[in-house]
């Protein structure tokens, strides 16, 4: 609940002012952002999720470009009565689980492992602050 | 609404589907979905006592599971009756829906479904208030919540509509209200843990009989998938020009290009003479709106002028539906749309499901972000198999049954077009009574089960986000709480049902179309820039939310698909390249409106918690919290 419950009642400051105490949270969390472990694991997550992005977003609007401006020649059949337009399309479907279980695979292979060793480290830092 | 094609044609008398009769085979099979799940919501009733529970099944849904369940709400009318309507009637492009639907997952997968876990408690709206103003955008987003969810119901009770016309014959209004109440008891009593277990029940029914038809429709070809293919490039929609008697060899068809010798054309009307005969040779009309063909045999029967639906090659062909002359008749739209609505559709369908409020709350039912990774991956699996066999299903209604006869017969006999019918003509083609009654009750479970989880949806965002954190301040007992919600859920659901009653008639899947488009301008740059973007703020997610929200919904009024018809000055069916970019606009333009230095202080702890979970919602009943025990680093509740 806590996560949800009201900024507006947790903040009775005008905006740009901030009480000792978020002053104090807003320290914890950049302190735990400025970690290796978090450094690490930014770079290793912008490092998949953005080319990954990229690709599928260039690779989806390549079909509807493709077949929207050269309808004929993307209905050239290349096997037996398929088309080029359709076998693309169902390319996209390997496309896309191809690249869920890519990300799955990354996800538990570094990510997850990362995620365990930061929020260890934070949380002995918490009790060392005792915040 | 011009959507749906109306084209008079022939009645295959044999078809059960095609009766007037009401049919008491898909009677007895609706029934038992009905009993089966209504007995669901008697035992999920007992366990929803908690707002975690109403809201989020008590976040006790595997992985797994909810990969079912997300599968079973994307797997939606639109998607079983509208993909396979437009495949069955206007050809390869209704493929494009298809592949843009699964491709859209990534998006989910890769940038929304973990952050959202891990920052949220029961809407979309609680990720955003979570280093914004409060009020401002929670009331943004409940706006916005209930107009997608609203556009997304409208496309469901399209399809029940036709699919009551086709069973029970059925008195419209009273045949909603019925359907209404059913999917009503699921909500309101059940909560979510019912409308999960009703839609995982639906969608395993669903794939089961999407694969019988898939191997039914392959069987009549001898599974051979080449000649299958071969038989799809014999269709094409057109229409007669001018009269055509029985004897003729020369005829005037309403077509742009011209048909090479030896296809075949496929003439039909709707007093039961169909044939086939084989093109000599064909040269456009100097006009170039007609095309007058010579014939290698005469006709056998006669044809009055444009009662007809002729069809001549090719269904693999792209350009049945977006070459500018299809959705939009050829004098009102310039050619050059063709390229600029595909990709319009296609900006629509990958933004707009990461902005979809029915599918986001469905990761708030997980224990956390790791199930709510594998649930995006199992929808993945299953909705791209499902999508696949689309084509199975789309071509094969256009080969086995025939473009003239997609459709039904209404209480009096007379025999109406209706491209949403596709998947049931065609079950009861190659399966008899039984599988048409079969197919035909799954898609109505389809309907109910979606329809319970929109409704879930939209008084989620009400109750949670307008009534809770709004009017109460965020103080009112867990009891009270969830008696809201199942007030606000009655409200919604009553509301879906008299709009349903209100409503024309359109393909659902194009319906759909402008729900995503409505989320992609709306939520979607919200949700994006509030977890990418430091500098963004309140002013700027409720400039995102409802900018989006006015120009994709004003574009869309301001279409053919608005009051205004063909004369509308917006000629895109879908406005998604237009509106999402603006909606990103809007977003941006905002923030700098004003300059919030607590949204930009709380950017490092929600960055923290969206990439580690630490502090997120935890499962009912788990005994010790992951990560840093959640009373440590939690922002005091704010009765402390």
């Amino acid at each position: 609940m806590a996560n949800v419950a009201g900024r507006d009642k947790l903040n009775p400051l005008k905006d740009g002012e901030r009480s000792a105490e978020d002053l104090e949270k807003e320290h914890f969390y950049e302190v735990v952002e400025n970690a290796p472990e978090f450094q690490q694991l930014e770079k290793a997550k912008v490092g998949f999720i953005l080319p990954a992005t990229i690709f599928f977003i260039l690779y989806y609007f390549a079909l509807p470009v493709l077949v929207g401006l050269f309808p004929k020649e993307m209905d050239t059949r290349i096997l037996g009565n398929v088309s080029i337009a359709y076998l693309f399309a169902l390319s996209q479907f390997f496309m896309a689980w191809i690249l869920a279980f890519m990300y799955l695979s990354k996800a538990s292979k570094v990510f997850d492992p990362l995620v365990v060793k930061i929020v260890e480290q934070a949380r002995k830092l918490r009790a060392q602050r005792g915040v | 609404m011009y959507l749906v094609e109306n084209i008079l044609a022939s009645v295959p008398a044999q078809l059960a589907s095609q009766s007037k009769e009401p049919n008491i085979t898909a009677l007895v099979f609706f029934s038992v979905f009905v009993a089966i799940t209504l007995g669901i919501t008697f035992w999920a009733s007992k366990q929803t006592k908690t707002t975690a529970d109403f809201y989020a099944a008590g976040r006790k849904i595997k992985g797994w599971q909810n990969g079912i369940a997300v599968a079973g709400d994307y797997m939606s009318a639109a998607s079983f009756l509208g993909i396979a309507g437009i495949i069955g009637t206007q050809g390869y492009d209704g493929f494009m829906y298809s592949v843009g639907w699964l491709v859209a997952y990534l998006t989910v997968l890769l940038i929304v479904a973990e952050p959202l876990r891990n920052l949220g408690k029961f809407t979309m709206a609680d990720v955003l208030a979570f280093r914004m103003k409060q009020k401002p955008v929670r009331a943004a987003a409940a706006v916005s919540t209930l107009t997608v969810s609203t556009f997304y119901m409208i496309a469901q009770m399209v399809g029940a509509g036709s699919l009551i016309n086709l069973l029970l014959k059925l008195d419209y209004t009273l045949a909603v209200i019925i359907v209404g109440a059913i999917m009503l008891v699921y909500v309101v009593f059940g909560g979510m843990v019912a409308t999960t277990w009703v839609q995982i029940v639906k969608a395993l029914l669903l794939i089961a009989g999407t694969i019988l038809l898939t191997i039914l429709v392959l069987a009549q070809f001898n599974f051979n998938i080449g000649a299958f293919f071969d038989e799809a490039t014999q269709v094409r929609k057109t229409k007669l020009v001018s009269e055509a008697a029985a004897g003729a060899t020369a005829i005037k068809i309403n077509a742009t290009a011209v048909i090479p010798e030896n296809k075949q054309l496929y003439l039909g009307d709707k007093t039961g003479n169909t044939e086939t005969v084989a093109v000599k040779s064909s040269t456009l009309a100097a006009d170039k709106k007609s095309l007058d063909v010579t014939l290698a045999t005469p006709l056998k029967n006669s044809y009055k002028n444009s009662e007809l639906a002729g069809t001549t090659n090719d269904f693999m062909s792209p350009g049945g539906r977006y070459n500018g002359t299809n959705a939009v008749p050829a004098e009102k739209k310039g050619k050059g749309w063709g390229a600029l609505d595909l990709i319009s559709l296609g900006v629509a369908l990958i933004f707009g499901t990461a902005g979809l409020p029915h599918i986001l709350v469905r990761f708030y039912t997980v224990p956390d972000a790791l199930e709510a990774r594998k649930s995006v991956v199992w929808a993945m699996v299953i909705i791209g198999g499902f999508y696949i066999m689309t084509t199975f299903l789309g071509f094969g209604a256009a080969t086995l049954v025939g473009v003239p006869n997609i459709g039904t017969a209404d209480a009096t006999g007379k025999f109406v077009t209706n491209s949403n019918m596709a998947a049931v003509v065609l079950a009861d083609k190659v399966g008899g009574e039984i599988l048409y009654a079969f197919i035909a009750s799954v898609a109505f479970a389809t309907i109910l089960a979606v329809v319970a989880g929109l409704t879930i949806a939209a008084s989620s965002a009400f109750a949670h986000d307008v009534w809770l954190n709004i009017v109460k301040n965020g103080k009112e007992s867990e009891q009270e709480q969830v008696l809201v919600a199942r007030i606000t859920a009655f409200i919604v659901g009553a509301l879906a049902i008299l709009l349903a009653v209100l409503l024309p008639g359109a393909n659902a899947a194009a319906l759909v179309a402008l729900a995503f488009a409505v989320a992609a301008s709306s939520n979607f740059p919200v949700i994006l820039l509030t977890l990418f973007w430091k500098r963004f703020n309140t002013a700027g997610a409720v400039g995102g939310l409802l900018g989006g929200l006015v120009v994709s919904v004003g574009l869309i009024l301001l279409s053919y698909n608005g009051p205004l018809g063909f004369d509308a000055p917006f000629q895109l069916e879908n406005p998604g390249i237009v509106s999402v970019p603006l909606g990103f606009l809007c977003a941006f333009g905002f923030t700098f409106l004003s300059k919030e230095t607590y949204a930009e202080a709380r950017y490092a702890e929600m960055h923290f918690r969206a990439e580690t979970g630490v502090g997120a919602e935890q499962m009912e009943g788990a005994a010790e919290p992951k990560g840093i025990p959640v009373g440590a680093t939690a922002p005091t509740p704010p009765e402390a």
